[in-house]
């Protein structure tokens, strides 16, 4: 993934009085490429970009849905990836850092019933640098408080998921949550 | 004057013994150093690898800090635990680092330790479980002596850092300027103005700043921070 910033290109939006607000462009531009699961297939995903109140969109969008993809029969590739390449275009203006945006990639698949579920969250700050940097994400699942909890979510196929995919990327009150880590990620 | 934004994410933790775990974390600044935005301590999720021997947490950390002057930099401490398969949670062990001091990306590997106890202790947690813990958790970041303290090394924690600063050059030409650590009130006003509107206005203030003695030194530095 490339990104493009210029903190050098202040611009000032100028006001009426005295004071001028300094503004920075930064502009995203890559693709959520695949997925490493061991122990899953037929993957997609979902990303949306996270970014603080200081923070505006100027063009592109900030999610996106990929298709449903299958790992490679090819009994040569042992990568075993997933492969979505899914292209991430987003520019967007602030006044502070703080906020600084990141993106939240969720992976779903059908369980052995036929359910969508979901198979890993992840995610990461962009980058701060323009160069072109391959991130990779490991992703984690939020497990079942009890055993009985686990086997009827194994029937049902209703198994722990997050409301909202944002709290991932929050601080606070993450101590309530277990995780079962599935080890490989989505990369960037 | 100079604002440091920390942007990362503690990662996850790898080589400990048992593999659930989760890391309460926290930030200790010093006198001087102001926190704008962010969480100065939290708790992770706890984490068992289905796969792997690495924990994934994967715990945001997004920091504005304000400081004045350049010494008590800040710190991380991390203290890692263990729920084992009763739900109780057991001490892993304790760890710090310095928030690095330069801009960009920065991996951190972070080794953590635990107090042993008495070998009575040892062989009470052998078949009752629990761990020895320091009574004084701020032992982990101070320089005082340890010497009495007799610990084992446990795993690593893995944190994961990108820093952008700024002002920070200004602040540390101003410091040597003054032959101080802090900085007044009025020059950095002055010389904040400065720097964003005029940048000969900007080496003016900084020559006002420094004795006779150190004129050279401190416009060479000026100079440098200009174009920097």
């Amino acid at each position: 993934m490339s990104k493009d910033v210029s903190p050098n290109n202040f611009g000032r939006s100028s006001a009426e009085g005295a004071s001028s607000r300094q503004f920075f462009v930064v502009s995203i531009s890559g693709s959520v490429e695949a997925a490493e699961f061991p122990e899953h297939d037929e993957l997609y995903c979902r990303y949306f970009v996270e970014f603080g109140s200081d923070w505006q969109i100027i063009s592109g969008v900030a999610e996106g849905m990929s298709q449903i993809s299958k790992k490679s029969k090819c009994h040569i590739d042992d990568r075993q990836l997933c492969v979505w390449n899914l292209p991430v275009e987003l520019t967007l203006k602030s006044t502070n850092i703080t906020g600084w945006p990141k993106i939240v990639v969720s992976v779903y698949g059908n369980d052995s019933f036929g359910n969508d579920v979901v198979r890993g969250y992840a995610w990461s700050f962009v980058p701060l640098e323009s160069t072109a940097t391959t991130l990779s994400m490991p992703a984690f699942v939020p497990a079942s408080s009890s055993k009985l909890q686990e086997m009827t979510a194994w029937f049902t196929g209703r198994r722990p998921e997050f409301l909202n995919p944002a709290i991932v990327v929050h601080g606070e009150s993450r101590e309530r949550e277990q995780i079962l880590f599935i080890f490989c990620p989505p990369m960037f | 004057m100079a604002e440091v934004h920390v942007l990362g994410q503690i990662q996850g933790a790898r080589h400990f013994e048992r593999n659930s775990l989760f890391c309460r974390w926290e930030l200790r600044t010093g006198v001087g150093w102001k926190v704008v935005t962010g969480l100065t301590e939290g708790q992770t999720q706890s984490d068992t690898p289905s796969c792997g021997n690495s924990c994934v947490w994967a715990h945001p950390i997004d920091l504005h800090l304000h400081t004045k002057g350049l010494q008590d930099w800040p710190k991380l401490l991390f203290e890692v635990h263990q729920v084992d398969k009763y739900g109780r949670s057991v001490l892993a062990g304790y760890g710090f680092c310095n928030i690095p001091s330069t801009p960009g990306l920065h991996n951190l590997v972070i080794p953590t330790w635990r107090p042993r106890g008495s070998p009575r202790d040892r062989f009470r947690q052998f078949f009752l479980g629990g761990s020895t813990q320091l009574s004084e958790p701020e032992l982990v970041c101070s320089s005082e002596d340890r010497y009495q303290l007799s610990t084992e090394s446990t795993g690593t924690v893995l944190v994961q850092l990108a820093l952008v600063t700024t002002l920070l050059l200004l602040l540390g030409a101003l410091s040597a300027g003054q032959n101080a650590t802090e900085v007044d009130d009025e020059i950095v006003t002055n010389a904040t103005a400065a720097y964003y509107e005029d940048e000969s206005a900007l080496n003016e203030t900084l020559l006002e700043t420094s004795t006779a003695a150190d004129n050279e030194e401190v416009a060479t530095t000026a100079a440098n921070a200009s174009t920097a």
